[in-house]
């Protein structure tokens, strides 16, 4: 039996390299043995992905893509489709807990250094997939053609409206018409559908592949690779399978019990994740009281709508420096790696200042994304504009305190 | 320091999250693949139809669409009830046990209009009189596309290229009305 | 730490500005959050819904067969009492009732309850009030201005105000207010079925669901357990 299970593998490796890949990526990939929950983002990500592209792919099967009929076809997803309304529920449920992982992903990897030399391209690539996620996230929520969807793509597109000179013509090319309507709605449609997806997993191959060519990270920022045993295993490491493929199931268990609590019992999100005036179909001639996003994009809007003020002798407006603010804190993000001049990975090792810079962009994160989802007031944009420094502070002085800062000794191993 | 592996734990562990594992996956197939089964507006849209039997007259045939398939309503003449049985040796299938009109009524025969060689409409030729198909027509229907030839009760001619009778369609009579489809 | 308790407590405090109001004109909603599982209440909500709110508004995406299996009504009642016209199936969407674009201009309600909420809902049915002012010859506290007459007068007396978001009554309905507030629940129930008629599976089907999952992270768990211990 078992030889001819070697000779089927034997006949398939000769044209695959099936084996040696199981083997370099799961059964003999080393992997620190002690990490802690914030690891274990990276799978529950790509498990989301999955649930989004399989409910997007049953969704689009009675989805109609026209000005016309979107509205209508969603409630027909929702009442005379059997399950429909299942796969509704999942799909935005689904897109909310991607933007939840994702913060969570990227927050261990500012804690933990995962970006440091030589995992800067894996930052990179992640960071990258974050603007597409964005990216995706707004093209999705436009399709229900509601009065949120047509709304709030108006405040975006009018963003890029702003650019100064070649702000109107961009905004009309973009929307492929004079003002945002059904055929803006078609092209979001083969854009969230087709293209960045296939970007989106085109991205996680390349950012799992620079990972598993450099070794992951750890919660101590210990270079396992150091000491190894006489099979040229790390001593600190274990094989990826079957430690972290079994760890990661029950942890997948717990991410369905909250995913399916909240799609049963409150798939909306309390008015967040599917917001109300989303129930009604878009009208051009009614604007809703309240223009919100959702609330994974509240803490950029907060920062946009934080900026009261342009340069005036520069020919910018409030408008275009908001615009241009707003993509400087997504920007930021993706030179990191060259801010951290710490000789430490991890943030348990990192002096003082690190870690009060890690707090306050913690803290302004979270409070710039409470305030998002409110109307403005006085009070309100003058906490976001505070918000707003915190926020950019520990990436500007970064090279500065990450030099200077005095740093605990790193343990050899873990 | 590793305790002693209990081979027998590990293996009862991977069958029972193996079966785990199996019954998630096909908890989740189940609403992917009854997704795929008619939905409302399908099952609408496939619904009955009525139709007024007062309105026609006998000799007349009425065309009525029923799930975007036409269904020939004949009301039949005395004349055509007596000719019927003569034609029986001509018939593939005689179809005895399907009663002289093959409908649940002894007026009106229900048919789909639909040529069971390749789907062409048949026309209504109720009048008895030789026709270039058939020296000694007694009335029926006949087929422009390939010359497939039925009785006025959609039974089919031997040595036609249509292999069956046209099909009967599920219906109900009640009263003066024809109920074409599942009675609602 | 101590920046986080600021945080906390700006973030509660902000929970209350002012200005800015959670009903409509209303600063507060009656709470009321609507239940889908008593059928006998969602049957007297349609009942309410037919006699006072069908020959204005249309529920446009609700099927009548959906309504029927769903609440339970028989068949005779369906077609007799409820549909009416003789061209309507019963697998066809509830339209009668003015179009949209009418000159009187009454939504559709079938998602209203979505949009607006259930307590906004349940509030505004209930603070109708005589105004002269109002070419209707009624306001309302939650939508002030609001074009639609005070249909439930006969139901619920009326009221007139006496001070900022506060009314009396001034005559006597054929309920009293506490039968009112209950058919306005019932009434609230119905919309809130009709705006999502999955309610009823999905809130009973959930539980089984959640605790399937909660079966497969502790089969997991064991799971994991036995190979973790090779790595301590």
């Amino acid at each position: 039996m078992s030889d001819k299970k070697n000779s089927f593998m034997s006949w398939l490796d000769r044209r695959l390299p099936v084996t040696e890949n199981l083997e370099r990526h799961l059964t003999k990939h080393p992997v620190p043995k002690k990490v802690n929950f914030f690891y274990i983002f990276g799978a529950l990500l790509m498990v989301v992905f999955m649930v989004q592209v399989v409910t997007g792919i049953w969704l689009m099967m009675f989805y109609t893509n026209t000005e016309e009929g979107a509205f209508a076809s969603v409630e027909y997803i929702m009442r005379d489709v059997d399950y429909g309304w299942l796969m509704r529920y999942m799909h935005s449920t689904g897109a909310s807990a991607f933007f939840l992982l994702m913060y969570f992903h990227m927050f261990r990897g500012l804690l933990y250094g995962s970006y440091q030399k030589p995992k800067e391209l894996v930052w990179l690539f992640g960071c990258f997939l974050l603007f597409l996620l964005m990216a995706e996230g707004f093209l999705g929520y436009v399709l229900p053609w509601g009065q949120m969807s047509y709304w709030a793509a108006n405040v975006i597109l009018s963003l890029f409206g702003a650019i100064p000179f070649i702000g109107p013509d961009l905004q009309v090319w973009i929307q492929g018409d004079y003002v945002l309507s059904g055929i803006t709605l078609s092209r979001f449609f083969a854009l969230h559908v087709v293209v960045v997806p296939l970007l989106m997993i085109a991205l996680v191959v390349f950012h799992i592949f620079a990972l598993h060519e450099v070794g992951a990270g750890n919660p101590e920022g210990v270079d396992i690779e150091k000491h190894r045993d006489e099979k040229g295993m790390p001593l600190d490491g274990a094989p990826f399978h079957p430690y972290k493929t079994f760890s990661a199931l029950p942890a997948i268990g717990i991410f369905f019990i909250v995913f399916f609590a909240i799609v049963f019992f409150a798939p909306t999100g309390g008015g967040y994740f599917i917001e109300k005036p989303n129930f009604e179909e878009a009208d051009f001639l009614k604007t809703p009281e309240h223009i919100a996003p959702v609330w994974y994009y509240a803490p950029f809007y907060s920062i946009l709508r934080a900026v009261t003020f342009g340069i005036p002798f520069l020919g910018i407006t409030s408008k275009f420096l908001g615009f241009i603010i707003f993509a400087a804190s997504i920007a930021i993000l993706f030179v990191v790696p060259w801010l951290d001049r710490s000789n430490v990975q991890s943030i348990r090792y990192k002096g003082i200042y690190s870690k009060v810079a890690m707090v306050l962009f913690a803290a302004s994160f979270v409070t710039l994304g409470y305030l998002g989802t409110k109307p403005v007031n006085e009070m309100r944009t003058l906490i976001a504009q505070i918000c707003t420094v915190f926020y950019f502070a520990p990436f500007i002085l970064m090279p500065i305190y990450t030099k200077y800062e005095k740093t605990k000794e790193v343990p050899d191993r873990l | 320091m590793s305790e002693k592996v209990d081979p027998k734990r590990r293996k009862a562990l991977l069958i029972t999250s193996g079966v785990m594992g199996a019954v998630t996956v096909a908890g989740f197939a189940v609403p992917f693949l009854s997704a795929w089964n008619p939905s409302e507006k399908a099952k609408a849209m496939g619904g009955s139809v009525k139709f007024d039997l007062t309105k026609l007259d006998a000799g007349a045939m009425a065309v009525v669409e029923w799930r975007r398939t036409p269904i020939f309503i004949v009301h039949q003449t005395e004349q055509a009830k007596q000719n019927l049985p003569k034609l029986n040796e001509k018939m593939v299938d005689p179809a005895l046990e399907e009663g002289l009109l093959r409908s649940a009524n002894d007026k009106f025969s229900v048919l789909k209009g639909v040529c069971t060689h390749l789907s062409c409409a048949p026309k209504y030729h109720p009048e008895i009189e030789p026709k270039a198909w058939d020296q000694e027509w007694l009335g029926g229907f006949f087929c422009p596309c390939h010359g497939s030839k039925f009785d006025l009760a959609g039974r089919v001619y031997k040595g036609v290229p249509a292999p069956v009778n046209l099909e009967v369609p599920p219906h109900t009579f009640e009263g003066d009305t024809l109920i074409i489809g599942d009675a609602v | 730490m101590r920046f986080l308790i600021t945080l906390l407590i700006f973030i509660t405090l902000d929970s209350f500005a002012a200005g800015e109001n959670k009903c409509g004109s209303l600063e507060k909603c009656d709470e009321y959050s609507a239940t889908v599982h008593d059928t006998y209440s969602l049957q007297r909500g349609l009942g309410i819904y037919m006699n006072y709110c069908s020959s204005c508004h249309t529920l446009k995406m609700q099927r009548w067969n959906r309504l029927q299996r769903d609440l339970e009504i028989p068949e005779t009642i369906l077609l007799e009492d409820l549909i009416k016209t003789p061209d309507t199936k019963a697998s066809d969407f509830i339209t009668f009732g003015l179009p949209e674009v009418s000159p009187i201009g009454a939504p559709d309600l079938t998602l209203r309850t979505r949009v607006r909420g259930e307590d906004w809902i349940y509030t505004y049915l209930r603070t109708f009030y005589n105004d002269p002012n109002q070419p209707s010859g009624t306001n309302n506290l939650v939508y002030e201005g609001t074009s639609m007459p005070n249909v439930l007068a006969g139901l619920q007396g009326s009221q007139e105000l006496v001070g900022k978001g506060k009314l009396k009554q001034t005559t006597q309905g054929t309920k009293t207010k506490e039968e009112f507030d209950e058919s306005m629940r019932d009434l609230v129930n119905f919309l809130a079925y009709v705006a999502e008629p999955a309610r009823v599976t999905r809130e009973k089907n959930g539980f089984f669901v959640i605790l399937f999952f909660i079966v497969f992270t502790a089969v997991m768990w064991l799971l994991y357990r036995e190979y973790a211990k090779e790595i301590k």
